[in-house]
């Protein structure tokens, strides 16, 4: 029997979620009686509190605490997560407000989903229970949900809301599934306790094994890798672009985040056993993402296949199962949400006005219509297309090199040879951006000086962070578990 | 300011260039663009030439990257003689090719003229960073950034079709050598545990391992590729694509010559790695004879440089192949000069023509452009290595070294080529000049009275014109005496040649070049006399031979280019497509019918999502439970 | 007493049927019916589990996930009407306006 008065509660250690839960409240209810024309308070509203609960997150850094019995970590690696992703929703909330104005989807919920989804993603960070991992994945999953098909009178939302819930679902019951069969084999649902059963009897269990195929089934589907990734195009494309913008970076981490603590913290034992399926899972995401992105003429679906090669690529850090790996993953993640946010940020900027914006075709000239816009984008592109100086290159060098440490060849060869094919279509864009188009008329009209900062931000992200040894520093403080 | 800063300006000003001109440029007038485009270059030969004359040196780091184990990448950067050696050429010559371009370029528009010149510094600061680098990993990086910039000024005229392909596949040629660098690159860290030039040198085993000679193949991958060698050589007659001054700057005097710069740099590795060291020789052998055959038969003028330039680079690879590190410096130095020469000779000579290239439709320009003639065959006579052009004394200290290179069966060997190739380049020179300058105007010609270029684009042209008569003086080794300023100037960075020549090397080289000569001047019976049959008349099959270029193009497209193309293709219609694409055009009427019966193959377009899943999932399983029995 | 590998086998072979039942229909209402069995196939093995091991965790699992279940459900009936408001079929096979 489990004798409640003997869990401990650590509050430091869920401060930054019960900064974010309280704020979703506050919001929720401001928002009945914050009239229409205000609403860009709730953003306001939000903002501090994400501010808050980031400020929050600093001090677990270096600490090695644990709150609910074992079921929730405060932790160099939760705060590390912690701060990218609440770094990451405020950065979207920023830009929330003048988009969904233009596009007539100005509604209080937004903000109150944006931010219980980014509750569920630090809960999953944070998480080290199969339980609180189930729940953080459920928070972050049921808010993208709606969010997705928050478009009430664009079918195309519609579509993408209703096929992500059901595959998402789908991907539930077999991520549960893991869960019950690891539960079964080891008797315990925290991490601590099947690590312990995993390092203290090495024979080989189907049922654990089982378990942990499913279990990364399921979070391969939530990281949109391969050959689980089929929603991932559509849903990209059907979403409202800040959604997207949104959930293609943060869900992704903190999905990385639960496949670190789990592969690599608590069953690197079991690497021999792990390593093969998770290495097709990350050569088919390189691959097939990476190809078939060259036809793609949307961009936001060739962002979307994109998306599933950088998961792949995230995934090679893994295949190690060494923290040293895991942390160039977490540079990879680090370096991915600053590229990834900013060429999504600038689709969601275009977005705002023109009705086919993410078609490839409209954005022919754009340098000479909107140099700002379009510098930046080159930027992403070539970060994304892993072009040294920028921080895209250095992710791909540092996931590269514990590949070669651990004598790992064949993904990293898969690795460099979808590299060079990706060239071609990132490229693609810039190319298509600096043609000049019959006549092109310049735009005068801006986008917003919190568009600007936020892009300019993910910029300066983009070229410094490579450049800043520290990060990488971080990545590895924040891996020592 | 100390050394340390200085070298760090060098890289500075073209950055700054390029982003003042990437971020304002287009807005600005169009004066502050052609006073800062060249500007910036000019500015960091400055800076080089400072240290140039405080005979500077050292290994600077700036910062450093993260200690993660083992793996410690600095920012550093490695002044030494060879790097300087290196900056001097590429601003030096940079400076004047860039100044050229503002007069070339004139004709653009303000924003594509912005465009252009950013391109440009964008690629001399590339250059700059892969030579001033002091570690692999920056090598790479500057590696990188050139193929990309040379992408982009490939395909600068991006609404030609033609270019955007060149461009394209000058890219994957390059990115192909960028992939040979990484590995081996890996291969180095791997077994050395270091990144620094410095500190793997030191730790380079006394004998030769297999692991260090893979490295060294690995790293010639990039050096071919880059270089134009064969046999990934293809992409550099097809960037002539490209606006002249970029051909100029990129594909004569600094890009291609990477990979000479590359083995040079890593000549610690090559002189123990012998095999690789030995392929080095023999690649540039090769490439220099078979290029100068190409070139024979080539119409285009442009082609005919860009096949000469290749087999030139051929002579510096056999140069720092057979150990004779500073002979293919040399050469490097020498080839800057007279090719930038003859690449903008020519460009004012298609400048005149209306962006005609075929030589054909020339003829007789001697009397109507003067100025671009003469300065022209100063730069032929230089490339056929005629006393006293610089081309003479650098090419035949290459051949000397080779003919007199003791206990070496390899080393006559590659002269051997190098002889035959420096008639043929004789020929094939004599042939273009000729055929463009000499005799009477081409019925064709799109030009009747053409005019001389913009005296912005003739002083750069005298001044090479000027350092490719006199330059040879600074080493004329190639005689027997007289000083060699450059191997000395060398030697701390890449090592004195171990071997002296004597008396028959000279003799050796007269010979050459007086053979290359008289083959030059019978290229004017053939071509304007018409007093001998030409010799494709007689041999039918090598003209067709050598017009389809060895038959590379057709060899790769075969091998490669047509089945990857049907690889994609077919990946697309039968894996993506059905799956993804959902109910493919015409189809869907079939897809109509089948969608009304439950089979399992046969499933509609989003339960195709949850097949793929399901499907997934079972090979994750079963997978991960194959292991379990092992 | 009936082991409890009956159990496991059981909640095997309702995941199944499950999984199978989302492959094959294509009315999104009964879809999202069968992943509430897979669900409920997943409590079946927690509890089996749970009673196997004499711990609780397993029960508490299962009460977790028939809540979140639960909350799923109150979403995925509100987009599938949203859905079925604007007038399409409720066929998932139609669901095809963003391909390339």
């Amino acid at each position: 029997m489990i004798d409640l008065s003997a869990v401990h509660i650590d509050y430091q250690t869920v401060l930054p979620e019960l900064v974010v839960t309280g704020t979703i409240v506050v919001v929720l209810l401001l928002d009945l009686v914050v009239p229409p024309d205000r609403r860009r308070w709730l953003a306001v509203v939000s903002v501090v509190g994400l501010a808050i609960a980031l400020i929050a997150s600093i001090p677990l850094w270096g600490q090695h605490r644990s709150a609910f019995a074992d079921t929730m970590a405060g932790d160099s690696f939760a705060a590390f997560f912690n701060v990218l992703l609440l770094a990451v929703t405020i950065l979207t909330v920023l830009i929330s407000p003048r988009y969904l104005r233009c596009v007539h989807l100005d509604f209080g919920e937004y903000y109150a989903l944006v931010l219980s989804a980014a509750a569920g993603m630090m809960l999953l960070a944070a998480a080290t229970s199969l339980m609180t991992i189930f729940l953080g994945i459920e928070l972050l999953s049921l808010a993208l949900y709606v969010l997705c098909s928050f478009s009430r009178l664009q079918e195309h939302s519609q579509e993408s809301g209703l096929k992500y819930l059901l595959l998402g679902g789908f991907a539930t019951g077999f991520l549960l599934y893991g869960m019950a069969l690891i539960y079964g084999a080891t008797g315990s649902t925290t991490l601590l306790g099947i690590r312990a059963f995993v390092t203290s009897s090495p024979g080989t269990n189907v049922l654990l094994l089982l378990g942990i195929g499913f279990l990364s089934v399921g979070l391969a589907f939530k990281a949109s890798a391969a050959p689980f990734h089929m929603w991932t195009p559509d849903v990209y494309e059907g979403a409202p672009t800040i959604v997207t913008t949104f959930m293609s970076v943060a869900t992704k981490a903190a999905a990385f985040a639960a496949v670190g603590r789990i592969f690599v913290a608590t069953l690197p034992s079991l690497e021999a056993q792990w390593y093969v399926p998770l290495a097709l899972i990350a050569v088919l995401s390189m691959s097939i993402g990476n190809v078939v992105a060259i036809t793609q003429s949307n961009l936001k679906r060739l962002l979307a296949y994109s998306g599933i090669a950088h998961a792949g690529f995230i995934f090679l850090g893994i295949l190690p199962g060494t923290t040293d790996g895991l942390a160039a993953s977490l540079f990879y993640i680090a370096a991915y949400a600053a590229m990834n946010f900013g060429a999504f940020a600038v689709v969601t900027a275009l977005d705002a006005k023109g009705e086919h914006a993410d078609e490839l075709t409209y954005w022919t000239g754009l340098f000479y219509r909107r140099p700002f816009l379009a510098t930046t984008m080159t930027i992403f592109m070539l970060s994304l297309a892993g072009i040294p100086p920028t921080v895209g290159f250095f992710a791909k060098l540092f996931v590269f090199q514990a590949l070669v440490t651990a004598h790992l060849w064949i993904p990293l060869i898969v690795g460099i040879l979808t590299t060079v094919i990706s060239l071609y279509y990132y490229l693609r864009v810039i190319v298509v951006m600096v043609t000049v188009p019959e006549g092109a008329p310049v735009e005068r009209e801006g986008v917003g000086l919190p568009m600007t900062v936020v892009v300019g931000l993910s910029a300066l992200g983009t070229t410094v962070m490579g450049l800043v040894p520290q990060v990488f520093g971080w990545a590895l403080q924040a891996t020592r578990f | 300011m100390s050394t340390s800063q200085l070298a760090l300006l060098i890289l500075i000003f073209p950055a700054a260039g390029a982003l003042l001109l990437a971020g304002r440029g287009w807005r600005l007038p169009r004066i502050v663009t052609k006073l800062v485009g060249p500007g910036v270059v000019w500015a960091s030969f400055v800076v080089t030439l400072t240290l140039f004359f405080n005979n500077a040196s050292g290994d600077f780091t700036y910062w450093t990257w993260i200690q993660s184990g083992s793996f410690n990448v600095p920012f550093n950067i490695l002044i030494d003689n060879l790097s300087i050696f290196m900056c001097l050429v590429i601003t030096g010559v940079g400076g004047l090719i860039v100044t050229y371009a503002v007069g070339y370029m004139d004709k653009e528009d303000g924003p594509s003229y912005a465009r252009f010149f950013t391109y440009m510094d964008v690629f001399v600061f590339s250059m700059l960073l892969l030579v001033l680098a002091g570690n692999f990993v920056f090598l790479i990086v500057g590696w990188a950034l050139v193929g990309l910039s040379s992408y982009f000024l490939i395909g600068f005229w991006y609404h030609r079709r033609s270019a955007v392909l060149a461009a394209r596949k000058a890219f994957v040629m390059n990115v192909i050598g960028d992939v040979g660098m990484i590995l081996g690159t890996f291969v180095v860290f791997v077994s050395y545990h270091a990144t620094t030039y410095r500190a793997v040198f030191k730790a380079l085993p006394a004998n030769d391992t297999s692991s260090l000679e893979l490295a060294a193949f690995l790293l010639l991958v990039g050096a071919i590729a880059k270089s134009a060698q064969i046999p990934l050589h293809t992409w550099l007659p097809d960037a002539m694509e490209g606006p002249t001054p970029v051909s100029a700057l990129i594909h004569a005097a600094t890009m291609v010559t990477a990979g000479v710069y590359l083995v040079g740099r890593m000549h610690p590795i090559y002189d123990i790695a012998v095999y690789a060291h030995g392929a080095v020789a023999i690649v540039g052998a090769v490439t220099a004879l078979f290029a100068a055959t190409i070139a024979i038969v080539q119409t285009d003028i442009k082609r005919v440089l860009a096949y000469s330039t290749m087999s030139q680079i051929g002579y510096m690879f056999l140069a720092v192949g057979i150990g004779a590190y500073s002979a293919g410096f040399f050469h490097l130095l020498s080839h800057a000069f007279f090719k930038a020469l003859l690449f903008m000779a020519a460009g004012n000579v298609i400048h005149a023509m209306n962006d005609e290239q075929d030589m054909r439709k020339y003829g007789g320009l001697l009397k109507q452009l003067p100025r671009t003639s003469w300065s022209f065959l100063i730069g032929s006579l230089s490339l056929v290595g005629v006393i006293p052009f610089v081309g003479f004394f650098s090419k035949e200290q290459i051949l000397g070294a080779a003919f007199s290179k003791p206990d070496a069966s390899l080393a006559l060997a590659v002269w051997a080529f190098g002889f035959i190739t420096a008639l043929v380049t004789g020929f094939y020179t004599g042939r273009m000049w000729w055929m463009s300058f000499a005799g009477k105007p081409s019925p064709e010609r799109p030009v009747e009275h053409p005019h001389e270029a913009p005296s912005v684009m003739l002083v750069p042209v005298f001044i090479l014109a000027a350092l490719a008569t006199i330059g040879g003086f600074i080493q004329t080794r190639a005689l027997g005496f007289g000083p060699h300023m450059v191997d000395d100037f060398l030697k701390s960075a890449v090592g004195a040649q171990s071997w002296e020549g004597g008396a028959s090397e000279v003799i050796a080289s007269l010979v050459t070049m007086a053979l290359a000569a008289v083959l030059f001047l019978a290229a004017y019976r053939i071509y304007i006399q018409h007093a001998w049959k030409p010799w494709s008349a007689v041999v039918p099959w090598a003209q067709r031979l050598l017009e389809r270029k060895y038959y590379f193009d057709e060899l790769y497209d075969a091998i490669i280019v047509r089945p990857m193309d049907g690889l994609a293709r077919g990946g697309l219609r039968y894996v993506e497509d059905p799956i993804i694409g959902g109910i493919v055009t015409g189809t869907g009427d079939l897809a109509e019918a089948e969608s009304h019966n439950l089979s399992l193959t046969e499933t509609g377009y989003f339960r195709n999502y949850v097949l793929v899943f399901v499907a997934g999932a079972v090979v994750v399983a079963i997978l991960i439970l194959a292991r379990a029995g092992s | 007493m009936i082991p409890a590998y009956a159990y496991l086998w059981l909640s095997g072979i309702l995941f199944t049927i499950g999984a199978v039942g989302v492959l094959i229909r294509r009315n999104p209402l009964v879809m999202f019916m069968c992943i509430e069995l897979m669900l409920n196939a997943v409590n079946l093995s927690f509890a089996a589990f749970s009673r196997y091991l004499n711990s609780l965790d397993g029960v508490a699992f299962a009460f977790l996930v028939i809540t979140v279940a639960a909350a799923e459900v109150v979403v995925g009936i509100a987009i599938i009407v949203q859905v079925y408001r604007a007038g399409r079929a409720m066929d998932v096979d139609e669901l095809d306006l963003m391909k390339e």
